[in-house]
């Protein structure tokens, strides 16, 4: 699937109207704090019902307006559809092809879209919790049903949490019990994923960096066995002095494995910063597998940092996409990506204009 | 402003904080009211006056009720082997209409949701538990929700000590449903849950 057009309104400091986007490669070149990277998160919006650089959607609304609406036009399968998201400060609505969208879930599966940016490094070096959120949107992205999982678990984790703190003892028993009926199906399903993704993940580190070590990835779960009611009641006394749950799938662990140490421990950040984009070409290439239609790629500056060596093997190792969003500095060399076909548009202060 | 918008004003307001009807709704209603047939209106407001004097819960059960203790607590054709346990007293009459169930009630008056605040001390667990000594079977028909399960789960266990036989109400799919349509914790469940098929007749 592609986008052929994206409308803008009230959204960020961009220019409230319609951009034709249909190509395979759409080139956004300006200074930084013009709207480069506000546009592909327009794009990322339609695609997630939510941004990737907050967790508040209510601060994409242009300041001093009270609503947004971004509203993408994509072919998938020779059909065309429309998606448009409002958001009316806190309030978000989706209408697909005119019809409401009540959950986000639904349209997250719709539309495969990979973003590649800078804070992508965090899940590679960051807290355990981005790490967490990297494995959980792979998943979420192909598996429709593992948000409901997620959500189910996390509803019994804040029950028990509730529980710790307010000292009403007598009904851990049972919130032990739903803790595990929730918390193992995630366990599985992250188990089965992290292996397979390891796969992919190792393979394309062979092509970009040219190495024979093996690199994986490995799931640290945080509860030991498949049946932890023992783990769990061990650790209830610990539990009830730190007042919050302190095992399950809420702890798991990603790790980075190359050769025989972590990977955190060897690398320059240089080479982290490689990884963490591998990871998201690993991503979309898991994706592409498990679902079918080729993915929309948005990658933000990415570029940049990398030296031209490492560039050109990235590119390379890039999936196949149906259509990519590039970011770039004026005096990037850009140029030598182009294809006839790229749309370069020139972003200066929230305009967007086409440059042939 | 008038008398008369006040008391249509205070109406819209009042009605409005009934489940299910919106500031808008409130005020068609309202307006129907005021121009509605008098004995309807007269019969309507007695009727919610009369409401709560007449109508009760069960001191025995907790269902509602206008005789104590109600028609099933007090007719002795009930099996009082058996005990089903629910959330709320509207979830009586809906197992009544089904006519499946021959044995008593009893409402817990709600379910443990410690996010809430509500704990077990705040539903009537210990009259179950009394209730229950000598039953042959406790059904638990709380709402196969996280905090239906977890209130089952509870009152289970409290059960078990005492060797008071448990059961749940099964889950999984819905009668004259479609598999294809079912979302995978449904069908999870119903997995777990199977029954084995016999073909005697």
């Amino acid at each position: 699937m592609s986008f052929t057009s994206v409308r803008l309104y009230h959204f960020r400091n961009l220019d409230d109207t319609t951009i034709e986007t249909n190509a395979r490669d759409v080139f956004l070149v300006g200074e930084n704090g013009q709207g480069k990277t506000n546009f592909l998160e327009a794009v990322y919006f339609t695609c997630y019902g939510s941004s990737f650089r907050t967790r508040r959607d209510d601060t994409l609304i242009r300041h001093g307006e009270d609503d947004l609406a971004v509203e993408a036009v994509f072919d998938r399968a020779d059909e065309t559809h429309r998606i448009v998201i409002k958001q009316a400060g806190r309030k978000k609505t989706i209408e697909l092809n005119g019809k409401p969208v009540s959950d986000r879930k639904e349209i997250v599966s719709n539309v495969p879209c990979i973003v590649f940016c800078h804070d992508d490094i965090g899940f590679v070096t960051g807290a355990p919790e981005m790490q967490r959120w990297f494995m959980n949107q792979t998943l979420s992205l192909v598996d429709r049903d593992y948000l409901d999982s997620l959500r189910l678990y996390n509803r019994v984790l804040r029950s028990r949490n509730a529980v710790l703190k307010s000292g009403q003892f007598t009904v851990l028993d049972a919130l032990d019990q739903q803790l595990v009926e929730t918390g193992i199906p995630i366990v599985h399903r992250r188990r089965d994923m992290s292996s397979r993704f390891s796969e992919v993940l190792g393979e394309l580190f062979g092509t970009v960096f040219g190495s024979s070590e093996k690199f994986q990835l490995i799931y640290r779960a945080s509860w030991r066995s498949d049946a932890p009611h023992d783990e769990i009641r061990n650790r209830r006394e610990n539990d009830l002095r730190m007042a919050t749950t302190t095992s399950g799938p809420h702890r798991d662990r990603f790790v980075y494995q190359f050769g025989d140490s972590l990977l955190t421990n060897t690398a320059s950040t240089g080479q982290l910063r490689l990884v963490s984009l591998i990871l998201r070409v690993a991503q979309a290439q898991f994706v592409r597998q498990a679902t079918g239609p080729l993915p929309v790629l948005l990658l933000d500056d990415v570029l940049l940092e990398l030296d031209p060596g490492r560039r050109a093997r990235f590119m390379e190792a890039l999936p196949d996409y149906e259509q990519a969003f590039f970011t770039f500095l004026p005096d990037e060399q850009y140029a030598g990506f182009r294809a006839d076909s790229t749309l370069t548009y020139r972003v200066d202060g929230g305009r967007l204009s086409a440059q042939s | 402003m008038s008398a008369t918008s006040d008391i249509l004003t205070h109406l819209i307001k009042q009605l409005s904080r009934l489940p299910g009807i919106g500031a808008k709704s409130a005020a068609r209603i309202a307006y129907y009211l005021l121009q509605a047939d008098r004995a309807y209106t007269e019969s309507l407001s007695d009727d919610i006056r009369e409401i709560q004097h007449r109508i009760r819960r069960c001191s025995v059960c907790g269902s509602f009720t206008e005789a104590d203790p109600c028609d099933v607590c007090s007719n002795p054709q009930r099996d009082r082997s058996r005990i089903c346990v629910v959330e709320q007293p509207q979830d009586v009459p809906v197992l009544e209409a089904s006519g499946a169930f021959a044995g008593l009630y009893h409402v817990l008056g709600g379910v443990i949701s410690p996010i809430d605040g509500i704990g077990p001390e705040d539903l009537s667990v210990a009259k179950l538990i009394d209730r229950a000594t000598d039953v042959s079977e406790v059904i638990l028909a709380t709402n196969p929700t996280v905090e239906g399960e977890t209130t089952a789960l509870y009152v289970a266990k409290l059960l078990e000590e005492r060797g008071i036989p448990v059961s749940r109400l099964a889950l999984g799919l819905p009668v004259g449903g479609d598999l294809e349509y079912a979302d995978r914790l449904t069908i999870e469940r119903s997995l777990r849950g199977r029954t084995r098929l016999t073909t005697e007749f």
